[in-house]
């Protein structure tokens, strides 16, 4: 199993899988501090701007630009899709398995277009 | 991707290339730019079965259109005229097989250059042409996919040899494959009448949004305010748009909703493929308060579900 | 609340009933004595009552089959199944298709349980994440390892416990069933371009023969208690006198268990005008005399199919002789895959011979419970025909008929056509569960004995066994109607059966450690699959001699 490492307040993670690129390296140590990660081991320039980057500028719930409870965005989402005549879905190259296969799941539903960056 | 669907391709995961490469090609490839360990890792100065010395049993060659920063990691640099891509590889397809073109160069690029490469290719133990976007997304896009896979079938038949797309975001080819396992088709699908079709130029998302026929979109991470042409991402300021993200983006910045998510791979565990098609499991290492970004398109599907039945009852 | 099936005729070949008028009660997922009063009634008059169909081969998921869905976009351009019949998914493709619709597909032609037969063990978690989206059956996978590297590396050495814990390791990494070995040996050399054409021809980089690699991985497999043998693919598959190495192969078994795959694709000799005859007569009797072996068949139909295997090399050679599209794929350390486009054809001579050489190999093994319907799919056609191919086992007419349509020069020469036998359908009961679930080790499957897992297909009775076996009028998964009249009425999903073996033979550990940092790309602590990649997951226990 991974080692996951404490000392001092640092949680040090090993054997991590970098969502960069698709050279896809799981050698990663990454160590974690206040929940920030604070080093990166065995990473590239690419891989420890995810990293060291990855609590800033979190994304809130808006509809319209304001602040909403969380689901009242997804509810104004569902909305928009069931009123929607010929929605478009896409993206998926950045986020994992399991949410792309909901993302088919809703396509199919709503009877979208659904394309990723293949196509780009 | 429609190269592969139209001929197919010779191809293997990357420790084949790790283990007994001892030819590669980079073409249109900038890897010490874009996937910077992808030469320590497999391709380069990785040691393996056949390669106890790592770099010293390679011989690199890299094909482009103008030197890289990756020109000082290979043996032997093949700079060519931008846009002739294709005239070169038919060139390399025509002496695979055994005529020789009657020029002095194509493409820039003398005929003996290439009469060496191609012998090299057909002296090696295994060798492995890598391509990237310089080739596929420029003119003749997947024309000339599949020129270097229709070489690579050619040269299959002198010598063990490989043709590997050098793939960018971390999981398209999870979105790919996932597609397909799903729908038959890795992009571009459309379920207007109830089961998946398939046309890019039709339904993939540039010529999609060109023509202004989306009247709603979903993105999910990714970002076409970004990375699409403007022509086309402009449509979605004038549509009703949903961005799942974990980070505010130029996207998040115009969408009309956003819902924000766990990322993948660093605050929440999940599957991605790397390029070569081997799926792994990524870790996670920071907290989010925000749920995985299957749960709230998980409520999507049940809300619309209950939306739909509530129009149907009344 | 239970079911009753009343007024039906049962067919339990794994309790000898043939066609016994009695009622089957189901409760809770299980076949019980008596489901109780309240139980909802099926009426079944004028059905044959069987448990759920059993596949013990067919290539369904995984990092192949996907590559062949990628490939053929122009066989989903026609054939989909569309949310507005009323499915909760759609999807598309007759010959590779896509999850959802394979489960459904199979569901309505009353199967229950599917095995995924070629899975590399890097592809281990590719498949799983399919199997997933597979519903309304029950499924499992076999790994690949005729061509592990880690256990070439321990052959060298003679370290037999070595193997056995680096294969109880592999089971539980990759939550498999059972080991496949497809052309032991050929995998490795194909990473050069070449092939084994011999059990006893030694491998380019490793000190090992495939003799020494299948028997070192049965015995392992044996003293593991796996509860399926070795499913073995053999050298020199699909070429002329294929049918020489499956016969040296069966008898280097020395009368260990084993079972031998779309053993069809191995029948074949090098007589007569063309070079290319049927062996099938040979191999039947070889199969009849010795016990130990068991075979699918891997029919070929005529038709449009594409073919899927992990024997790289072959699926070369077929895009060479086709000029087709062909895809390979070669996997670190462990094995490989290719795949082509195919048009069988009964104008061609061979693919007449194939044809012929499958239903002789039907015929000519006298004991049905050795010998399983399968078409290799889509190898050999894709799975959706099956109700054809019991037409043609059942119906000697019919089977007369269509020897009179393949080309002339080859229906002169196959054995097939002094052959007059008509299977049972207490015999296609045999060939397509009762005996598939015995030699897979599944106690609860293949029956209707109480105890038995609620798989249930009712069959409307009729002399038209190709329509009868299309569409059954009912198909109950662990206790529940999924379909009728051939058609998939509500969804659910089945479970991922895996094994757990016993560890302890060696250590192997700082092996395992130094291989994965030396020869793979994936870090050895990130290559196991965990159970949470099987939401349903059943564990089937290891029988180990005491």
């Amino acid at each position: 199993m991974t080692a996951v490492k404490q000392d001092e307040g640092i949680t040090v993670t090993e054997h991590v899988v970098c969502p960069f690129c698709a050279t896809l390296c799981d050698d990663l140590v990454i160590h974690v501090q206040n929940n920030q990660v604070v080093k990166v081991r065995n990473g590239c320039n690419l891989a420890r701007g995810v990293f060291e980057n990855a609590h800033k500028e979190w994304a809130t719930p808006r509809v319209n630009g304001k602040e909403v409870p969380y689901d009242s965005a997804v509810e104004e989402a569902a909305r928009i899709l069931a009123a929607s005549n010929n929605p478009l879905i896409y993206g998926l190259a950045a986020t994992d398995v399991d949410a792309q296969k909901k993302c088919i799941e809703l396509a199919d539903l709503i009877g979208a277009n659904l394309d990723n960056a293949s196509s780009v | 991707m429609v190269a592969l669907q139209l001929g197919g391709a010779p191809a293997a995961t990357l420790g084949e290339v790790k283990n007994r490469a001892d030819l590669v090609i980079f073409w249109g490839s900038n890897p010490a730019e874009s996937h910077p360990r992808h030469f320590t890792r497999y391709s380069g100065s990785a040691k393996g079965r056949m390669n106890p010395r790592g770099r010293k049993d390679r011989y690199i060659v890299l094909v482009d259109i103008r030197p890289t920063p990756s020109v000082k990691y290979a043996d032997e640099f093949i700079q060519i005229k931008p846009g002739h891509d294709y005239e070169v590889l038919t060139a390399m397809r025509m002496l695979t097989n055994g005529n020789r073109p009657d020029m002095d160069s194509v493409g820039d690029v003398a005929i003996q250059t290439l009469e060496r490469l191609v012998q090299r290719c057909k002296d090696a133990r295994l060798g492995v042409l890598f391509f990237g976007q310089g080739i596929t997304e420029t003119r003749g896009k997947h024309q000339n996919s599949m020129a270097i896979y229709q070489f690579g079938k050619d040269m299959s038949r002198h010598s063990k040899f490989l043709t590997l797309p050098m793939r960018g975001h971390y999981n398209v080819v999870g979105s790919g494959n996932t597609m397909c396992w799903q729908t038959g088709y890795p992009f571009a699908v459309n379920f207007g009448r109830g089961y998946p079709q398939f046309n890019p130029g039709e339904f993939s998302v540039v010529d999609l949004l060109k023509r202004k026929e989306p009247d709603a979109a979903l993105i999910v991470a990714a970002e076409p305010m970004d990375h699409l042409p403007y022509e086309a991402a402009r449509h979605l300021e004038n549509i009703p748009t949903i961005v799942l993200d974990p980070r505010e983006t130029l996207t998040t910045k115009m969408a009309d909703v956003v819902i924000p998510v766990k990322h993948a791979g660093v605050s929440v565990e999940g599957t991605a493929y790397r390029m070569d098609h081997i799926p792994i499991k990524m870790r996670s290492v920071l907290n989010s308060p925000w749920p995985k970004d299957d749960e709230p398109l998980s409520t999507i599907i049940a809300r619309i579900k209950a939306i739909r039945k509530e129009e149907a009852e009344t | 609340m239970g079911i009753r099936i009343v007024n039906g005729e049962v067919i339990d070949p794994a309790h000898g009933e043939d066609r016994v008028k009695r009622d089957v009660h189901i409760k809770d997922g299980k076949i019980v004595a008596d489901a109780g009063q309240d139980a909802t009634v099926i009426d079944a008059t004028g059905c044959v009552v069987m448990a759920g169909g059993v596949d013990i081969h067919t290539h369904v998921a995984g990092p192949k089959v996907n590559f062949a869905r990628l490939m053929r976009p122009e066989d989903h351009r026609y054939e989909h199944v569309s949310r507005e019949d009323g499915y909760e998914r759609s999807g598309t493709g007759g010959v590779a298709a896509t999850t959802y619709t394979t489960g459904y597909r199979y569901c309505e032609m009353g199967y229950t349980t599917i095995v995924e037969p070629a899975v590399p063990p890097l592809g281990a978690r590719h498949a799983h994440e399919e199997l997933v989206d597979i519903p309304q059956v029950d499924k499992a996978i076999f790994t690949l390892l005729g061509n592990s590297e880690i256990i070439f590396q321990y052959l060298e050495k003679g370290e037999t416990s070595k193997i056995n814990e680096y294969i109880s390791w592999i089971m539980d990494a990759t939550k498999s069933y059972s080991v496949k070995i497809v052309n032991p040996g050929g995998a490795n050399m194909w990473k050069y371009r070449a092939d084994i054409h011999d059990i006893d021809q030694k491998l380019r980089d490793f000190d090992t023969t495939p003799r020494q690699i299948i028997l070192a991985i049965a015995d392992a497999m044996a003293t593991l208690g796996l509860p399926h043998p070795l499913h073995l693919h053999c050298n020199n598959l699909g070429v002329p006198d294929s049918y020489k190495t499956a016969i040296a192969t069966a008898e280097a078994m020395e009368g260990r268990p084993l079972h031998l795959t779309h053993l069809q694709f191995s029948s074949y000799g090098a007589s007569g005008k063309r070079k290319f005859s049927s062996e099938a007569p040979r191999l039947a009797r070889m199969v009849n005399d010795n016990k130990n072996i068991t075979i699918d068949v891997g029919q070929v139909l005529f038709g449009k199919t594409t073919t899927i295997t992990a024997d790289g090399p072959f699926e070369y050679h077929l895009h060479k002789l086709t000029g087709s599209k062909w895809y390979n794929g070669d996997v670190e350390c462990e094995d490989g895959c290719g795949v082509v486009p195919y048009d069988y054809k009964r104008k061609s001579f061979v693919n007449c011979i194939q044809w012929a050489a499958g239903l002789e190999l039907f015929l000519l093994i006298d004991d049905p419970w050795r010998v399983y319907l399968t078409t290799d799919h889509p190898n050999g056609a894709p799975f959706i025909t099956y109700p054809h191919l019991i037409r043609l086992l059942m119906d000697k007419d019919f089977r007369r008929e269509q020897v009179e349509k393949i080309s002339a020069e080859a229906a002169a020469e196959i054995p097939l056509k002094v052959l007059d036998r008509e299977y049972t359908l207490y015999e296609i009961a045999i060939i397509t569960r009762s005996g598939t679930a015995r030699r897979l080790g599944l106690v609860n499957k293949g029956h209707l004995g109480v105890g038995g897992d609620a798989d249930v297909a009712v069959y409307r009775a009729s002399r038209n066994w190709e329509e009868m076996f299309a569409k059954p009028a009912w198909v109950i998964k662990d206790g529940q109607v999924v379909a009728k009249e051939g058609k998939v009425t509500r969804q659910v999903f089945g479970t991922t059966m895996y094994v757990h073996p016993a560890r302890g033979f060696a250590d192997i550990e700082k092996d395992l450690a130094d291989f994965f940092e030396s020869y793979y790309t994936v870090n050895i602590n990130n290559y196991p699959v965990g159970l949470e990649y099987l939401p349903r997951p059943e564990l089937i226990p290891c029988q180990v001699k005491a």
